[in-house]
């Protein structure tokens, strides 16, 4: 349904006015595809570019280079303008529900501000209709309509963020982080909601998230990122089970998970590269325990290791 | 991994403890009649949702709270048969710092931005008069090597924006260490910080804590973490511990629904493909805490006698203990 390829985002820095600007590449060279009603998790410690790939998908930020393909149509370069009818398709959910429901809006015109954007001719009642009618599908009651976001939990207002979402009938919704400022028990509120939504309305997400255990529960497929590049791509179980590139193995392993405790776990060394500053050829032989000479040379090509499964690397576990 | 030997000294006796929080909405019972205790060379953590009330509970220990705003009800904190709620300003210094020492959790705040790192990492050292400004920079040279830091001479000198997050954590555990306490809190220490880097802290804390023979206390929302490490586990709920207990007891067979709820709820290899479960309701406030279980209005096996009377902490076993009114009669 959505397609990228060989995406490039950058960031300038360095002068004020533009002049010797740096191009600080965000994300690199970044190829993957959602099917429709499919989950894709896309995973990668913080400053890695995971949240610069889904504004540049939401058409956000600018893309530099590279094809980002939904339903056929190419969307790199096309204008503002011809972004507007997109968002009812690609929707999106962010982090932290405090900052992102105006606070002095009610209920009922965070929800419904999309809907007369997008749909002029819908009247008023039919409008109140639909809000009615997300505020059940995630579980709220109907009469907060009047009401204002500080008056609802963390919970409760990720879940007004996502009738917002929802009510556009979008195709894909760019979850950023989505549970992560959310306790364990409303996360699972969240979560199970989203799976709900997921079947009910044929949806593909996006699920970006620094928290392993929540991408592998959630995700059919997942990406894994380190300095803006994805180094690893497959299904969950192939994913989980048999990682093939270093990294994988490193960061799942750094995940602590409830009913396998072990104490002894592989730690990688080092410390993240800045992305100001990337590593030359592969960008992560620095903190590779695999590292060979080739792999400070000269950059990895992908691999194919199954249908859907793919990595950069020259050492590839297959 | 929790074959603690009954000889060892209790080290901090926490019993009965409550506190109030003053605010303009009278007193707020923040945490009502905790009890636990930390032996010598274990690990505790503390863990429960936000607003529990493990943060308050750590900070209580040394009496960090403006002392207008905590009011100490009832019990006491025994730190080496000696009831810190008791002590004089004077005396808590003389502990806090240097036998007990604390790592919070976001150490771009903790540290002085305007401060060496090398001026920030000796002054608890200088404070507490142990020796003299360059047996301070000895020691801290040695303990940033122990915690990894490398280039020590030159990071002693640059100031905390040069370094990264995980980087700065090390600084603040070498901090801590400097004055060679017994006791180290750490609040949510690794929660700021990426998987790889937090596991190489995670490492890093477990290594000094056999080596300088630490007792710790670990303040935590992620149950999942510490059950990696920990010898002992408190999971705490509004205000109170509802269930604490070796590892094996509280992870492998939770007691109190809370913690049961609590462990289901948690995405882990065993539930992939289950619907997780949902607690229902949200957290209350300290402002209404019920007055019988506080857990009572989200408890699946709730009764009558849990609306109206509070339950007692039922001994499982000599390490378990739960705070629910099913468990009456199964004392051991």
């Amino acid at each position: 349904m959505i397609e990228l390829k060989n995406l490039y985002v950058s960031y300038f820095s360095g002068s004020v006015i533009g002049w010797n600007a740096k191009e600080i590449k965000a994300v690199e060279d970044v190829s993957f595809s959602i099917k429709s009603s499919e989950t894709v998790g896309l995973v990668g410690e913080s400053g890695c570019g995971k949240s610069t790939l889904g504004k540049a998908m939401l058409g956000l930020l600018p893309i530099a280079s590279g094809e980002l393909i939904f339903e056929g149509q190419n969307l790199n370069g096309i204008k503002k303008s011809e972004w507007l009818p997109l968002r009812k398709s690609i929707q999106v959910i962010f982090q932290d529900p405090y900052s992102s429901l105006n606070p002095r809006m009610t209920i009922f015109e965070i929800i419904s501000e999309g809907v007369e954007i997008h749909f002029p001719e819908f009247s008023k009642e039919e409008i109140i209709d639909k809000v009615k009618e997300m505020l059940t599908k995630v579980n709220l009651s109907v009469d907060i309509l009047d009401r204002y976001p500080h008056e609802f939990s963390g919970g409760q207002r990720q879940r007004i963020a996502i009738a917002r979402a929802l009510i556009l009938n979008p195709k894909l919704i760019i979850c950023d982080e989505a549970v992560s400022a959310l306790d364990v028990s409303t996360q699972a509120q969240v979560m199970n909601l989203l799976k709900t939504l997921k079947k009910d309305f044929n949806l593909s997400y996006l699920f970006i998230s620094h928290d392993l255990n929540i991408v592998k529960y959630i995700s059919d497929k997942i990406a894994v990122m380190y300095l803006g590049k994805i180094v690893e791509f497959g299904t969950r179980d192939q994913i989980t089970n048999k990682p093939s590139h270093p990294y994988t193995k490193a960061l799942f392993a750094s995940s602590y998970d409830l009913k396998n405790r072990n104490r002894e776990r592989p730690t990688l060394i080092g410390e993240i590269p800045s992305v100001i500053n990337k590593p030359e050829a592969c960008y992560f032989h620095t903190r590779c325990p695999i590292a060979k000479e080739i792999c400070r040379t000269k950059k990895p090509e992908k691999v194919n290791l199954h249908e859907d499964h793919f990595t950069y690397c020259h050492f590839p576990e297959k | 991994m929790s074959k603690l030997s009954e000889d060892r000294k209790i080290l901090l006796d926490v019993k009965d403890f409550s506190l109030d929080l003053v605010t303009e909405n009278g007193s707020l019972p923040v945490i009502q009649d905790i009890s636990f205790q930390i032996k010598e060379g274990e690990f505790l953590a503390l863990v429960g949702e936000s607003g529990c009330g493990k943060s308050v509970c750590s900070l209580a220990l040394t009496k960090l709270l403006p002392s207008n705003l905590a009011k100490y009800k009832s019990g006491s904190i025994l730190f080496q048969e000696e009831d810190i709620i008791k002590m004089d300003n004077m005396s808590i210094q003389k502990l806090r710092g240097n036998q007990i020492s604390y790592v919070f959790q976001e150490p771009f705040s903790s540290l002085n931005p305007l401060k060496k790192i090398k001026d920030q990492i000796i002054e608890a050292f200088l404070v507490h008069g142990m020796g003299s400004k360059q047996e301070a920079l000895d020691k801290a040279e040695y303990l940033l090597e122990k915690v990894g830091i490398t280039d020590v001479k030159q990071r002693l000198n640059s100031y905390p924006n040069h370094m990264s997050g995980g980087m700065l954590q090390r600084i603040s555990i070498a901090m801590a260490l400097i004055t060679d306490p017994i006791l180290l809190i750490a609040d949510e220490p690794t929660s700021a910080i990426d998987v790889t880097i937090q596991a190489q802290l995670i490492h890093l804390l477990m290594e000094l804590k056999e080596q300088f023979s630490l007792s710790v206390l670990f303040i935590s929302h992620d149950i999942a973490l510490v059950s990696h490490m920990a010898d002992r586990i408190a999971v705490m709920y509004a205000g109170e511990i509802v269930e604490s207990g070796t590892i094996e007891e509280v992870i492998d067979s939770p007691k109190h629904p809370y913690t049961q709820a609590l462990l289901n709820s948690y995405p882990s290899t065993d539930n992939l493909s289950q619907e997780l479960e949902v607690i229902p309701g949200i957290v209350p406030s300290p402002i209404d805490y019920p007055i019988g279980c506080h857990f009572e209005q989200r408890c699946k096996y709730k009764m009558d006698i849990c609306r109206l009377k509070k339950p007692n902490h039922i001994k499982l076993s000599e390490s378990h203990s739960a705070l629910c009114h099913l468990l009456e009669g199964k004392e051991k």
